[in-house]
């Protein structure tokens, strides 16, 4: 029994968020929210394929490291702490395994690898005729409801999502498409993880805020119902984080399929989106009024936790899978 | 990261299972805050020592196993789904017993704990006064130099189990010109020492569990102090630690309630959406609570020392405690009223975010050291 990660993970990790610090900060984040297809906001994603992080769990043979989920996880919170305005876990994280998985059936694989080539995912859990993708206009390759499509064989039509950077679209399927599989269980594990680096940089921002920010002479942070809240969403987030991990480690062990897997991925999701969530209100409630505008940064972090926290199931549609786990579904 | 056990840690969970099995008394024991209870509970106390399961993680020249702490979390997760008793020793050897390993002398530690290991002396917290609850350093108790030890006197309150136990465990002010955190001592006080009286009084559920401890002149010896003259503050944080922390309340005991929960709602003949969504948050929170334990005490295993955020695992298990019997209840409907196992687990678990340092103490504790907020 070990549970915590090796120096290679934690490097890997340490490495891609200084990565994100440098090429993908608060700058990088606005000029997304302006213009989420434009060359600026995408900047970061042939510097990460660099790295080797669109195929972390790619095989080698494909170009990739053939590293497991656990290691997936930690990269994919730092990418949610960082608030990243691409597609990673769409192509690194769901696209990448579940190609890897069908036997890479359009030959995809080196492409997503080398970054050249993008791929987005539907995030409904049953998506039907008209899906929702993220990051439609730079994506060449659609996965929508466990087909794989090429962008001539879908129709798209732009959608203004709360979240700007999104570059959301309704996608409709025209083609044939291949099957590749659920995208639901990487989904949400992906997404869980996201959200604790989420809900982790939220409190981090409203703490230092709450330090810096003076009323009736003192820090509000001085202030026990300032603390309280802090104090809740830190505990929502860190007992999140080991069920993330945990359920990374199943996912790599057993494969989605796998006994007892997909309660596992549900309590991570479940937890992290609940946990996200209270972490968001909590962080615009301490900010008072500052985090109630679109002039100051902090409703980037918000507005992704709301996109996120319902993707690849609801908390509440985890919580019902994990029902019929224990047999309370009659 | 592997989460899986080794042969080892496999080999020693079937054996407390079967040895559980053959051994927990059914049906179980009445409540052990009561007096009669109580005396049921030193025979299983004694039964476990016999086994060498009273303490599975001490040395087993005092009585333990050698447990390490995986082994120990594999024997309580096997304790509680056995449905065995309350642990009425649990003050002692989860709370002092560490202090005592850490900060006592090797004359204390062989004096104290193999009788305690074998529930012949029964140990009871004296932290609490009328005037200091969470707020512990505001403690008056005083402790008067004489020649070769030192003389006691004051009063204590809301001491679990005090009425039924042999001796005490305490903060006292040895330095009377001091306040606050500093010139407080530790002290190990028997309670049958002339000047102690000891009055209990019922708990919320109407059992005789907590108790008042009177001091009037009590003369103990030099070696009633534990870790040293004036260290009382510091000696007395690393049982606080183990208190908010997983000795006291480790993830079996949530566990077993959660399948207990688990199979009540099975059982239930209208099943309603809600209550069965709260069934399964339950089972959610207890088993983040496990697995926030597995990284816990890797850490721990690794050589760290338990820190703020044992403040949000009390939070995280008193909180969570509740949640779980207030969903028993409601899924008993008018049955509700009854003052069985989930009533008085329920009114158990309302304790939980009083004692121990209440939960809104425990929430600035950890956003004062663990976010770094300042001081109000």
């Amino acid at each position: 029994m070990y549970f915590g990660f090796d120096d290679d993970q934690l490097a890997l990790r340490d490495a891609v968020a200084a990565l994100l610090d440098k090429k993908a900060g608060l700058a990088v984040l606005q000029q997304a929210w302006a213009d989420p297809a434009g060359d600026q906001a995408w900047a970061a994603w042939a510097d990460l394929a660099r790295m080797g992080v669109q195929g972390l769990m790619a095989p080698e043979a494909a170009g990739g490291s053939a590293m497991d989920w656990v290691t997936m996880s930690l990269v994919l919170a730092e990418a949610g702490s960082a608030a990243l305005p691409l597609p990673l876990l769409e192509t690194a994280a769901i696209g990448v395994p579940l190609l890897a998985a069908a036997g890479d059936p359009a030959g995809l694989l080196p492409s997503l690898v080398d970054g050249s080539a993008v791929l987005t995912v539907a995030p409904g859990v049953e998506p039907g005729a008209d899906a929702l993708v993220p990051a439609s206009t730079r994506s060449g390759w659609f996965l929508v409801g466990g087909r794989l499509y090429r962008r001539d064989e879908v129709e798209l039509e732009p959608v203004q999502s709360v979240d700007r950077t999104r570059d959301l679209a309704r996608v409709v399927a025209k083609g044939g498409g291949v099957a590749v599989g659920s995208p639901v269980d990487h989904g949400a594990l992906g997404t869980a993880a996201m959200l604790v680096g989420l809900g982790r940089a939220l409190v981090r921002m409203t703490v230092d805020y709450v330090k810096d920010r003076k009323q009736f002479g003192v820090a509000v942070g001085s202030f026990q119902a300032v603390k309280h809240h802090l104090a809740d969403a830190t505990m929502r987030i860190e007992f999140a984080a080991p069920a993330v991990w945990a359920a990374a480690w199943e996912m790599s062990r057993r494969g989605p399929t796998g006994d007892g897997v997909a309660r596992s991925v549900s309590l991570a999701k479940a937890l992290a989106s609940d946990a996200a969530e209270q972490a968001a209100r909590a962080a615009l409630q301490c900010h008072g009024a500052m985090g109630y505008t679109d002039d100051y940064h902090l409703h980037l972090w918000l507005k992704r936790v709301w996109c996120l926290a319902p993707s690849y199931g609801t908390a509440r549609w985890h919580r019902r899978r994990i029902g019929a786990h224990l047999g309370l579904d009659r | 990261m592997d989460l899986t056990w080794s042969d080892t840690d496999e080999a020693f969970r079937a054996e407390a299972r079967a040895w559980l099995e053959a051994n927990v008394p059914r049906p179980g024991l009445p409540s052990g805050d009561t007096r009669e209870g109580f005396a049921r509970h030193l025979e299983w106390e004694r039964l476990l020592f016999e086994n060498r399961w009273a303490v599975v993680s001490w040395p087993t020249e005092l009585g333990g196993r050698g447990a390490s702490l995986w082994q120990w979390l594999i024997f309580e997760e096997e304790y509680y789904r056995a449905g065995a008793p309350q642990r009425v020793t649990q003050n002692g050897i989860f709370l002092l017993a560490p202090t005592i390993f850490e900060f006592g002398t090797p004359e204390q530690q062989q004096q104290i704990l193999p009788r305690m290991a074998a529930a012949e002396d029964l140990w009871c917290q004296g932290w609490s006064e009328p005037g200091a609850g969470s707020d512990l350093a505001g403690i008056t108790s005083r402790a008067d130099r004489i020649d070769g030890g030192w003389v006691l006197s004051g009063q204590k309150i809301w001491t679990t189990r005090g009425a039924f136990c042999t001796h005490l465990f305490g903060l006292f002010r040895s330095d009377a010109e001091s306040t606050r955190h500093k010139g407080l001592s530790y002290f190990l006080v028997p309670l049958d020492a002339p000047g102690v009286t000891v009055r209990g009084f019922g708990r919320l559920d109407g059992d005789e569990g907590f108790a008042e401890v009177f001091l009037d002149g009590v003369e103990v010896g030099d070696d009633a102090v534990l870790g040293g003259v004036g260290q009382g503050w510091s000696v007395a944080m690393a049982t606080t630690g183990s208190e908010r922390g997983l000795t006291l309340r480790s993830p079996g005991r949530f566990s077993a309630i959660v399948d207990r929960l688990v199979d009540l709602a099975r059982a239930a003949s209208q099943p309603d959406p809600l209550l069965m969504d709260r069934v399964v948050q339950g089972w959610m929170d207890a088993e983040a609570y496990r697995l926030s334990t597995l990284q816990a005490v890797t850490a721990l295993a690794g050589g760290a020392r338990p820190g703020p955020e044992s403040s949000l695992n009390k939070i995280w298990w008193s909180e969570m405690d509740i949640r779980l019997h207030e969903t028993a209840l409601a899924l008993q409907g008018d049955a509700a009223e009854t003052d069985d196992a989930w009533m008085r687990g329920f009114e158990f678990s309302l304790s939980g975010p009083i004692y121990a340092g209440t939960n809104e103490i425990q929430r600035n504790i950890a956003a004062e050291r663990l976010l770094g907020l300042p001081r109000g």
